[in-house]
């Protein structure tokens, strides 16, 4: 009996994960169910804290860019958002007893999107930087570094930052490896630094791939995902091992949505507390990359 | 059919092979089906395949770059469903596709949103296109591509596939594609026509070739089964019928003969000593005769005869429609034609053969019996001088009945049935009894006095002549002591077939009887026919001269008859020699009779022997043997054969027979 109302647990845990915390259905888990496997549950005192209008809303909406694989992308139909965030977005939508859905924007002006009402939140990747601290705060939930991407082969011999200069380097607009490569333009004094800023990151990669730039800058876990996937390895690798400038992500919120703010570290903290969040690292193999505590704007 | 050794005719259709030919077809046609069908199908999908990879570089090549123009990039499908095209990505849609369209490259091309909701036409139609619960509209829409082959007036492959917009891999709704399928639908059936003629081309060939082997095995299968049977009915040496064949013929030409009234005759043959020929000249010259009897059998013949060779020097015949006369008129043309000089490994030598023969209906209906009645026929003939000799009843069926006469026999002797006759002979100089002849006569409890020939040959072929012989020493013995002490003296012939003289320790036993019964030995005489002495093998020589050597007296049987050779009488001890009634009754009239009879006493008087007249039965004759010297005579004038009391001691001539005769 027991061994059964198990099997039925993994089955709705499986399910949440499929359909990548966009279906409401598989969101609203019976508690009863997790309890068995002392996975996620609703905590009500939370739920009640949440703001009102989000309450009354039904639903918290949280912005990305999904061309970041393994943190989000699309599915083989183009239409569903997988990766480690949407499953984290919904782990945490069934803490605070709420749906959390996953919608598609820019990345470059998905701050100002937040700001203006348009989302709850940005859940995208988003490195907490003081820049940023000057229009929302950030619950951080990851911590890595940057890293340099070139082809396959690495046909301009690029080690270290330095070698992109006298280059042309793309990413993905309005990110912090954009900021990194202007300052690194600066330093780069006579050599000459191009740099090509794109809508997504696939677009990036497509710039590096056609060999129109010699590297990309992006985050170490989607660039260890694109340099190990059979599908893409033959095309990319790392410059390097080494992580630039490492920091944490966030979810960013409205500087003035302090309730809403404060819900989300908690549920994370919640879920870092009963091991979902490592449980969700490790299914995407981010487990270096974790936080131990759910913390608020740690740089 | 059966008088020449010729193949059987082989069928030319075989059910064997119509049966092959069937069930092969079936294998070759359902695969010739099945790769055609393979083959079509993969035609079929090969079109759809090109059909989706040529949608997808458009995808990529026209609508894609299309839709990322400008500043906004798309995001969010059902935005996009909902918002339409930007004036520029509309006219850069436009742009692209224009040119295709003109040239017949793509017929149409519509963008969709999710929603059904035209965003693009090539035509500017926003109502045309593909409903949304189309499945195929429902596939696109969640990421993967359908295409499917409408027939209209030129075939055109319709695509449905999801539009990727960027990089990013998002959907951002339905690209619908219609592309000329005619064309390589042309191609395709071309290809397919070609398989088909190709394979269907391989499969005839390997089927005619399938069916060609399987009529030459078939054939070489049925000359083997034909070869087998005809081997089945043949005798392989000569080619004739065998023995199951002949019975085969025989009893479908007897059932025909029954039902219609027909007649005819059937005729065993048998050569005469062959078995000399096939031991002095070898088994291959056995054959050689065998085959050379079969041709001339068989040049005598009729078309409706049938020949066979039963085994060994056995042939029978089967004469259809011919009566008594025209089977003996045929049979004796054959004997002729047989008994022509053959040369045999240079040998020359003249065959001869003993024919029986029985007729139908006359001697039966059925195989069995009429081979049993010519069987008894040819043995008649074998004993007697007769080559040919019909079935004439009873009389010739001692074969058959000789195992009951044996069995009968065996029992007689136990149970005393036999009792001894005796027929006087007398010195022709005075006309008393010298001897008498014991012969055995059978007083069966049911048929009354046997003759001794109703059951002589059948003791002498079964070895029960030796009991029984044995039997008739002793009762002779016995009776001769019994006239001794009447007064009389006179000598006792025993007759003593060829096989008592083979039997080691024959002798011994005579000499064990004379002594039992205290007889001297010159007092038993011993008659042995001339065949047996004829017999030649060292067993008789020794025991007759043993014999002798005991004082026993031997008498040679039936001289004349036989195929003694001067040579054997050379150093036997012949006490007595008889002459053969055959000369003995013809001396009144024949001269070369009495020229034999006056030769053959002038011979035993030469070699020192006495000699007996057999078949005295005229005063005539006993006159002349008077006269000719003979020594003692014996025949129904002197008495006939009766109890041993009954012998009268004394013969003399009647008076009147006597003048008459002298006179003469």
């Amino acid at each position: 009996m027991r061994l059964i109302r198990r099997g039925i647990a993994v089955l709705g845990i499986t399910a949440v994960l499929a359909t990548g915390g966009c279906s409401t259905a598989a969101l609203t888990t019976e508690a009863g169910q997790l309890d068995e496997v002392a996975a996620v549950t609703r905590d009500e005192a939370l739920h009640a804290l949440l703001p009102d209008d989000v309450k009354a809303r039904g639903f918290i909406r949280l912005v990305t860019d999904a061309s970041y694989a393994p943190m989000e992308y699309f599915a083989a139909d183009g239409r569903t958002i997988i990766g480690f965030e949407p499953d984290l977005a919904a782990a945490i939508g069934q803490v605070l007893g709420i749906r959390v859905e996953m919608v598609v924007g820019a990345f470059s002006t998905a701050v100002d999107e937040v700001n203006a009402g348009t989302y709850d939140g940005v859940l995208s990747s988003m490195t907490d930087t003081a820049e940023r601290r000057k229009k929302v705060d950030f619950v951080n939930y990851f911590y890595t570094g940057t890293s340099i991407l070139v082809q396959r082969g690495n046909p301009h011999g690029i080690a270290d930052l330095q070698d992109i200069c006298g280059q042309a380097a793309a990413t993905e607009k309005g990110t912090y490896h954009e900021g990194m490569l202007v300052r690194l333009r600066k330093e780069c004094g006579s050599r000459k630094l191009t740099i090509h800023s794109l809508p997504t990151n696939a677009d990036a990669m497509v710039e590096l791939r056609s060999g129109r730039v010699a590297a990309v800058l992006q985050d170490y876990p989607p660039a260890a995902f694109v340099t190990t996937d059979q599908r893409t390895s033959a095309f990319f690798q790392l410059a390097s091992d080494h992580q630039y400038e490492p920091g944490h992500f966030g979810i960013a919120v409205d500087r003035d949505n302090d309730d809403l703010r404060d819900c989300l570290r908690d549920a994370l903290q919640r879920l870092i507390d009963s091991g979902v969040y490592n449980d969700l690292l490790a299914r995407w193999e981010l487990s270096a990359s974790g936080v131990k505590a759910a913390t608020i704007n740690a740089g | 059919m059966w008088k020449r050794r010729v193949r059987p005719r082989v069928r030319s259709t075989s059910r064997l092979f119509a049966t092959f030919a069937v069930a092969s077809l079936v294998p070759v046609v359902a695969l010739g089906a099945l790769v055609l069908q393979d083959y079509t199908r993969d035609a079929a999908e090969q079109g759809r395949a090109q059909g989706l990879a040529q949608a997808d570089v458009i995808t990529q090549m026209v609508v894609a770059p299309a839709l990322n123009s400008g500043d906004t990039p798309t995001l969010g499908g059902d935005d996009l469903s909902r918002r339409g095209l930007t004036a520029d990505q509309h006219d850069r849609m436009r742009e692209a596709t224009r040119l295709a369209v003109f040239n017949g490259s793509v017929q149409h091309l519509r963008l969709r949103g999710f929603s059904g909701r035209v965003i693009f036409s090539d035509d500017g139609s926003s109502s045309s296109g593909v409903p949304v619960s189309d499945p195929d509209f429902q596939a696109a829409s969640n990421g993967e591509p359908r295409a499917r082959v409408i027939m209209g007036r030129t075939r055109t492959i319709r695509v449905m596939q999801p539009m990727f917009a960027g990089a990013t891999g998002q959907s951002v709704g339905v690209v619908e594609v219609y592309l000329p399928y005619q064309e390589i639908a042309d191609r395709l059936e071309q290809q397919v026509s070609h398989t088909f003629w190709r394979i269907g081309g391989g499969l005839a060939v390997l089927y005619v070739l399938l069916a060609l082997l399987a009529w030459l095995t078939t054939r070489s299968l049925r000359r083997y089964a034909a070869d087998q049977r005809y081997n089945a009915l043949h005798d392989a040496l000569t080619g004739l019928p065998n023995r199951t064949a002949f019975r085969t013929w025989v009893e479908e030409r007897l059932d025909r003969a029954t039902r219609d009234g027909g007649h005819g005759a059937m005729v065993l043959v048998d050569l005469n000593r062959f078995k000399e020929v096939n031991d002095t000249l070898g088994h291959h010259a056995g054959d050689e005769l065998l085959r050379e009897v079969s041709v001339r059998f068989r040049d005598s013949l009729g078309p409706d005869d049938i020949l066979a060779r039963l085994g060994g020097d056995e042939f029978a015949l089967l004469l259809p429609g011919r009566d008594r006369t025209d089977a003996v008129a045929l049979l004796e043309q054959a004997r002729a034609r047989l008994t022509e000089e053959m040369v045999l490994d240079g040998v020359p030598l003249s065959i001869e053969a003993s024919f029986g023969i029985a007729l139908y209906p006359e001697h039966g209906h059925h195989m069995e019996e009429l081979k049993q009645r010519a069987d008894a026929a040819m043995y008649q003939g074998k004993r007697g001088t007769m080559d040919i000799v019909v079935y004439s009843g009873e009389q010739a069926a001692q074969p058959h009945q000789w195992l009951v006469v044996q069995a009968e026999l065996r029992h007689a002797l136990e149970r005393d049935e036999l009792i001894l006759h005796y027929q006087p002979k007398v010195g022709v100089s005075d006309g008393t009894v010298r001897a008498v002849e014991a012969l055995v006569r059978w007083q069966h409890p049911e048929r009354g006095l046997v003759p001794p020939g109703d059951f002589l040959p059948a003791a002498e072929h079964s070895g029960l002549i030796v009991p029984l012989t044995e039997w008739v020493l002793r009762r002779a013995l016995t009776d001769q002591l019994g006239w001794t002490a009447a007064g009389k003296r006179w000598v006792v012939s025993v007759n003593v077939s060829a096989r008592n003289l083979e039997v080691p320790g024959f002798p011994g036993l005579v000499a064990g009887l004379l002594a039992e019964h205290r007889t001297a030995p010159h007092w038993l005489m011993l008659e042995v026919t001339e065949t047996a002495l004829a017999g030649d093998t060292d067993t008789v020589q020794r025991a007759i001269a043993e014999l002798s050597a005991l004082g026993v007296g031997i008498s040679v049987d039936d001289f004349g008859a036989g195929y003694t050779s001067l040579s054997h009488l050379r150093g036997m001890p012949v006490a007595e020699i008889k002459i053969d009634r055959a000369f003995v009754k013809d001396v009144a009239h024949d001269p070369q009779s009495r020229a034999i009879v006056r030769s053959v006493i002038e011979l035993a008087h030469g070699l020192g022997s006495r000699v007996t007249a057999e078949g005295v039965e005229t005063a005539e004759v006993y006159r002349w043997l008077i006269e000719a010297g003979c020594d003692e005579a014996q025949g129904y004038l002197i008495g006939r054969p009766v109890p041993w009391p009954q012998v009268e001691p004394d013969f003399s001539l009647p008076v009147i027979d006597y003048s008459e005769g002298f006179v003469r």
